[in-house]
């Protein structure tokens, strides 16, 4: 019986293997038609809202009516589906157990269909994500896969529909790695390739087999040219910081105002928009028809700059008030408006022969998304895949690699990571993968301890310590814990006199923290750091909730072989 | 030993076969959902198509308008609605052009080349294009491109290859444009209008000779065709034979200017050539003083340089003659070289006379030139 129970569990994992496979091409298909799907919605509901030649009244009255509509959705029946979808994605897949409802897909088509449509300023390529990742979930859990599985096939989601939502199959395989998984050497990349493939063949044989954007062979002129793509990757890593900092500001702005504002926040965004687009319709929407002009050499200096900047305020806006979109093209407009007007520069005054102004777009693209996205690979080959041409690939380095540079040197957080700090939620910092048998926080803190209120005497907390039979406990309420002390820092209190003082003004506040899958050496690091001996741990989903907490006793008394955790 | 079902293969085997009707639910739902998309996509793309042809609509108002800066508007964003459609490109292109944009209306002609590089039309409007920058190497090759490209209409080759000739001839690459027109006429001509036209370029070219047999053919078909007798007769007049230069002008308009000129020289050399053939002697002694006549009254009043030194060997000529017959033809030819040099030296003094271009031409009949 025993070596017949082994024989099958073999062949079950054998047989789950070969269903993952399976489901990988399935995966991909449903997350490319989700992608199609997406962006026809999108072209449909605008077509309708719109028409062929707006009116000034039209272009006010839609993003501003339209945004009460998704506001009343995104607070009242979808809450979790503003924004982009590509942190969210990669917070269900690092922190969640890849678990994303099916009702978050939902939320995000109908929602993003809506306010893109509607002509905010956003992209659509973020949202296809997210919406292809929670196809991929869903179908996961459905399918009751291990858990491990399940959350594989969110990477796999993402990679078809970005396969499909932009035509580069190659670049969206890149993205999952380098994006959402955050290693190029993830394992997964077989299954992210099958699904990228079977998407882009789903998506070629329903949109035909165009490129999204047509660009005539651009190559380098004059060795002399590639000092003025270093000044735009240069120039472009700038552009990017700003955005980045003018969308968290702006977005920490709207966070600040009262909760009740919350169902108002994107119609105070259309109100923006809605007067931008009086005046600049080109801003309008995902906006690759301006792209491929500027490609072309379509647009005029002057309206490649303006586009640049406004384009820039209105996403800002847009997403910043809680729309449902991404930054993903809004990323590549700016970048090609932004290149497009270097280039015109560079063409109508530099010494040298140049290239066309459109070959600076090009490169102006790959650099905002090296400079904004931080994934400097995807932006190489989404580029090359977009121009199938190896002419621009020195100078697109070159661009993308400086611009990334300057980015995270001003900018050290990438811009997905930081809108999720916002939201409270942590993730792990890019490269950091434990092994399963390495020890971290989770495996020495001590769990539910003790709160305390900050007015509460020093003699009070240390009753109460000794009560609970913890370490350390916890100054403020379970919202909002304001310090972390050790046992050891309250006998010392105790000691010199300050028993009767309130807890609150006899320890310094602290914001040290770990994370339970913190490592025992960044334990150590931040314990040196904390002013009451004890720190929080607490969850990398939301930062305001405390899982446990972490002395030198509890610490020792692991590695003595006292186990703190059961 | 692992869990409880595996010990228990009837659960087993319902759990594979619930999965795999799980899966095939899947494809199913995948099948259903691509054709679903599918139909969309086509709706999506027809409302496309259709609003890229108001755009087109559109633009065509406006550039009627004159609004171009408008109609380059709308075409664009035809030519984004529907990229397939050339019609648009070339009419994009051709406002731009129209506007002044020619650097712009050239990247979108090439832009169209890459999906099409056969097109005549676009070849024929990059042929435009670097005309009107006279890069005639790259014209000859888009001209070429669109000549041997593949066409819907017939006709449109001869018409383009006409075009190039034009364009050659203009820059007076006469050597190029005679090898096109060579090319052109390998046929025979549909008509007596396009032997006309022939016949012109023939004569722009530098080939009288050729360019006659058209006018000619021309004059078969339609006898009393103006062109083609003016034609003829121009290439007559450069032919030397100007007897027949003179018949077929006779009845040519005179807003004819070149017709009206040559008709005027072609006479006046008939009537003064001393050698022109069946004249009595007494005629050809009375042309050559008449000649000598003319070159002294010109000669004194243009002094200076040769003609200083011509005047009194005209007069001591013209006084030999006067005393003796002017019946051998050394006379004659030695009086007409006179003429023709005499001729020659009033170039220096203002523009010659119809009636110095009929001497010139006289002297070069007889060699004088050489």
């Amino acid at each position: 019986v025993t070596n017949a129970g082994a024989s099958t569990a073999e062949q079950l994992r054998l047989r789950e293997d070969r269903v993952f496979l399976v489901l990988t091409i399935v995966v991909g298909v449903l997350a490319g038609l989700s992608a199609v799907l997406f962006s026809l919605g999108i072209d449909f509901t605008s077509r309708h809202l719109f028409g062929l030649a707006p009116s000034s009244t039209q272009l006010f009255l839609v993003p501003v009516l339209m945004s009460i509509v998704t506001g009343v959705l995104l607070a009242r029946v979808f809450p979790d589906v503003r924004g982009s979808g590509v942190p969210q994605t990669e917070a269900a897949y690092h922190l969640g157990g890849g678990h994303i409802p099916a009702r978050v897909g939902l939320g995000k088509f109908l929602t993003g269909v809506l306010c893109i449509g509607s002509g905010h300023s956003m992209g659509r390529e973020g949202p296809s994500v997210q919406i292809g990742a929670s196809v991929a979930s869903t179908v996961g859990r459905w399918l009751k896969i291990s858990p491990r599985r399940a959350r594989d096939l969110v990477p796999v989601g993402a990679a078809g529909a970005l396969a499909a939502a932009f035509n580069t199959p190659v670049a969206a395989v890149l993205f999952a790695l380098e994006e959402i998984i955050g290693d190029l050497n993830a394992p997964l990349i077989g299954s992210t390739v099958i699904a990228s493939v079977s998407s882009v063949i789903v998506e070629r044989s329903i949109m035909g087999n165009e490129p999204l954007f047509h660009v005539p062979t651009y190559h380098l002129v004059h060795p002399a040219e590639l000092g003025a793509y270093a000044v735009l990757g240069i120039g472009g890593g700038i552009v990017s910081i700003v955005f980045c900092k003018l969308l968290l500001s702006l977005r920490r702005l709207f966070q600040q105002l009262p909760a009740r504002t919350r169902i108002l926040q994107p119609a105070m965004g259309g109100l923006v928009i809605g007067v931008v687009l009086i005046f600049v319709p080109a801003v309008m929407g995902v906006g690759y028809e301006y792209v491929d002009q500027a490609l072309n050499g379509g647009l005029l200096l002057k309206t490649m700059a303006l586009l640049c900047v406004v384009k820039l305020a209105a996403t800002t806006i847009s997403y910043a008030s809680g729309n449902a979109g991404g930054i993903f093209a809004p990323s590549l407009y700016i970048g090609a408006m932004a290149g497009g007007t270097v280039g015109a520069l560079v063409h109508a005054y530099a010494p040298f022969p140049t290239a066309e102004p459109g070959a600076y777009a090009l490169v102006g693209m790959g650099t905002l998304f090296a400079g904004i996205i931080r994934a400097p690979m995807t932006s190489v080959f989404m580029i090359f895949e977009i121009t199938q041409d190896y002419q621009i690939l020195v100078p697109l380095m070159l661009a993308n690699m400086l611009s990334f540079f300057i980015s995270k040197r001003y900018l050290p957080t990438p811009v997905y990571h930081e809108l999720l700090r916002q939201d409270n939620v942590h993730l792990p910092a890019p490269g950091v993968h434990l092994g399963l048998s390495a020890k971290t926080a989770r495996h020495v803190m001590r769990p539910d301890p003790p709160f305390v209120a900050p007015d509460d005497t020093v003699d009070a907390a240390l009753r109460a310590l000794v009560e609970e039979e913890s370490p350390a406990l916890l100054v403020g309420s379970r919202d909002q814990p304001v310090a972390c002390v050790s046992r050891e820092e309250l006998d010392r209190l105790v000691a010199a006199g300050r028993g009767r003082e309130p807890i609150g003004s006899a320890v310094a506040a602290s914001s040290v923290h770990v994370h339970p899958d913190h490592a025992l050496d960044v334990v150590l690091e931040r314990l040196r750091e904390a002013s009451g001996g004890a720190l929080p741990v607490v969850s990398r989903f939301d930062v305001r909730r405390v899982e446990g907490v972490v002395t030198l006793e509890t610490l020792l008394g692991t590695t003595a072989g006292r186990r703190t955790l059961s | 030993v692992g869990p409880s079902f595996l010990r228990n293969p009837p659960l087993t085997a319902e759990l594979v076969h619930r999965e795999i009707v799980k899966l095939l639910v899947l494809v199913a739902c995948a099948v259903v959902a691509f054709f679903a998309t599918r139909a969309f996509a086509d709706a999506s793309r027809t409302a496309g198509l259709r609003d890229a042809e108001r755009w087109f609509i559109i633009g065509q108002a406006h550039l009627d308008q004159g609004e171009v800066q408008r109609s380059i508007e709308a075409f664009r964003r035809a030519t984004l609605k529907d990229r397939t459609n050339r019609t648009y490109g070339l009419a994009l292109a051709r406002a731009e052009a129209r506007a002044g944009q020619g650097e712009a209306a050239e990247r979108t002609l090439l832009t169209l080349r890459d999906g099409a590089p056969e097109d005549p039309r676009i070849n024929l409007e990059l042929a435009r294009a670097a005309s009107r920058r006279n890069d005639v190497p790259a014209a000859v090759r888009y001209y070429h491109h669109a000549v041997y490209g593949v066409w819907d209409t017939g006709g449109g080759p001869e018409q383009v290859r006409l075009e190039l000739i034009q364009f050659l001839l203009r820059h007076d690459e006469r050597r190029l444009a005679l090898a096109e027109l060579l090319a052109a006429t390998r046929e025979p001509a549909a008509g007596a209008d396009d032997d006309v036209r022939f016949g012109q370029l023939f004569l722009d070219a530098g080939e009288p000779r050729r360019a006659r047999d058209h006018f000619e053919r021309a004059l078969r078909v339609e006898s009393r065709l103006p062109d083609a007798l003016a034609g003829a007769g121009i290439a007559a007049f450069r032919l030397g034979d100007y007897r027949g230069a003179a018949q077929y002008l006779r009845t040519v308009p005179d807003d004819n200017r070149t017709a009206r000129e040559a008709r005027e020289i072609a006479t006046l050399v008939l009537a003064s050539d001393p050698l022109e053939g069946r004249l009595a002697p007494a005629e050809r002694r009375r042309r050559l003083m008449d000649g000598l006549a003319y070159a002294r009254r010109r000669l004194e009043a243009c002094q200076g340089g040769t003609a200083d030194t011509l005047a009194p060997e005209v007069g001591e000529f013209e006084h030999r003659l006067s005393r003796r017959d002017a019946g051998d033809r050394d006379t004659l030819e030695d009086g007409v070289d006179l003429v023709y040099r005499a001729t020659r030296a009033f170039e220096a003094c203002g523009a010659p006379s119809a009636l110095d271009r009929a001497w010139l031409l006289i002297g070069e009949r007889h060699g004088a030139a050489s």
